[in-house]
């Protein structure tokens, strides 16, 4: 019974701290990108990035606390999926299913970046006319923006109550917006 | 996750446990599986599955703007990472063959992506040409009527007079040489103008070198609307005085 008062306490102080990382430690997505890909090249030699997305929710600087990386492997013919929260990998599976898509190109502008272009190009209004939040951020390559299938883009998703979607695509090498549409 | 229920299942762990378990670990697990990683991918599988198909399939990778050159060949290369990555984990000489085959095929690619892209430049170049064809066509549409003559009614005749129903008559000047023609059996343009699209009623009559008219008959045509309607009179047929003999097209 004497060992049990330590062991709470010690337990206390981890929660809180856990839960005040994850809600005021939130980074953007390549902060934590070099930590995915080591991982994942621990998994596989050839592992490539294929895929970016929040995995907690995108404040409006563009950042969150936890960001999930998808990464394929030739060799292993396999999808496998990592989350990273304040400077960890939290979780790591595979996919579950065939997902081979182009891998994203280097130099990609960062998630805090990207979304500033997103809003000045009509997302911050359409936040504030709506109550809008954003609900996604996803970095692919040519997957949302099929007319130039060699670009690496993050497309933002606006969500607001009774109103259809707003999604942004963003050059992720140039900043430039490439598409809007709502649906 | 709230303090509670963490202080519940670490009582539970350690009243189970000896008291050197890292409860710490169990509690983060627990709270990390409360969210899903990669939600929007798996919730959007099949939409993405189906952009993924249509990224493949689409047309726009083979055509000739100088960034989707530079796609193509980025992609190339992706090809070529993928040779060198299969030569390193496989080997082998049957791997080389294999190795040897992804890269002919790859220049077969080549070959047949710069075939594709000088089609694409032909058929852009053509299209070109159809669209200013078409739009020259298009613009110069008008409705028009040409009345053309064979014939010559009377020796004497000096001139041939065009009468429309509702408009002012048309005096048509014939000189030796065109008296000459038309009696070896050439045509003559009597009329080319801009008309209503409906039917048309054109009375003919000669003029002598007496100054003295007869009527020749008359010819009915209907104008097709944005077409040059042609019709052709037999100025010879017009005894008795009648509906003269005639033809009509469009064109």
């Amino acid at each position: 019974m004497r060992m049990r008062t330590p062991l709470i306490l010690l337990i206390l102080l981890g929660t809180s701290a856990t839960g005040a990382r994850a809600d005021e430690a939130p980074v953007a997505a390549a902060d934590v990108a070099e930590l995915a890909t080591d991982a994942a090249r621990a998994w596989s030699d050839d592992a490539r990035l294929v895929y970016v997305e929040n995995d907690a929710r995108v404040g409006v600087d563009g950042r969150a606390a936890r960001w999930g990386f998808l990464f394929w492997s030739k060799t292993r013919d396999e999808a496998r999926g990592y989350s990273l929260r304040d400077g960890d990998v939290v979780e790591a599976r595979s996919l579950g299913f065939d997902f081979d898509v182009p891998p994203l190109t280097a130099g990609w502008i960062d998630s805090d970046e990207a979304l500033r272009h997103a809003d000045e190009a009509g997302g911050a209004e359409y936040r504030e006319l709506h109550a809008a939040r954003l609900r996604n951020m996803v970095l692919t390559r040519g997957l949302l923006h099929l007319d130039e299938p060699d670009r690496t883009t993050w497309t933002c998703v606006y969500d607001a109550d009774g109103q259809p979607s707003l999604w942004i695509v963003v050059d992720a090498a140039s900043g430039d917006v490439l598409r809007r549409w709502k649906g | 996750m709230s303090a509670i229920p963490v202080l519940l299942l670490l009582l539970a762990a350690s009243s189970t446990n000896g008291p050197g378990e890292t409860a710490t670990v169990q509690v983060e697990r627990q709270e990390l599986d409360s969210t899903e990683s990669l939600r929007f991918l798996r919730e959007n599988r099949e939409f993405l599955r189906g952009q993924l198909d249509r990224l493949r399939t689409r047309s726009e990778w083979r055509t000739s703007e100088a960034r989707e050159l530079s796609a193509h060949q980025q992609w190339l290369r992706g090809l070529d990472r993928d040779l060198d990555a299969a030569r390193d984990s496989l080997g082998g000489e049957g791997d080389g063959t294999r190795g040897r085959d992804l890269l002919h095929r790859i220049e077969a690619l080549a070959t047949i992506e710069t075939r594709l892209d000088h089609l694409d430049s032909l058929l852009t170049a053509q299209a070109g040409r159809l669209h200013a064809i078409e739009r020259d066509y298009l613009d110069r549409q008008e409705t028009a009527l040409a009345l053309l003559a064979t014939g010559l009614p009377d020796d004497e005749a000096v001139a041939i007079l065009v009468h429309h129903v509702d408009g002012d008559p048309v005096r048509v000047a014939l000189d030796d040489v065109s008296r000459e023609a038309l009696r070896r059996g050439a045509i003559a343009t009597l009329l080319h103008d801009f008309v209503e699209p409906r039917l048309h009623e054109l009375g003919l009559s000669v003029e002598r070198s007496d100054g003295s008219t007869h009527e020749l008959g008359s010819v009915r045509v209907r104008a097709v609307r944005d077409r040059l309607t042609f019709v052709q009179v037999d100025l010879e047929s017009a005894d008795p005085p009648s509906t003269l003999k005639s033809e009509a097209w469009a064109r």
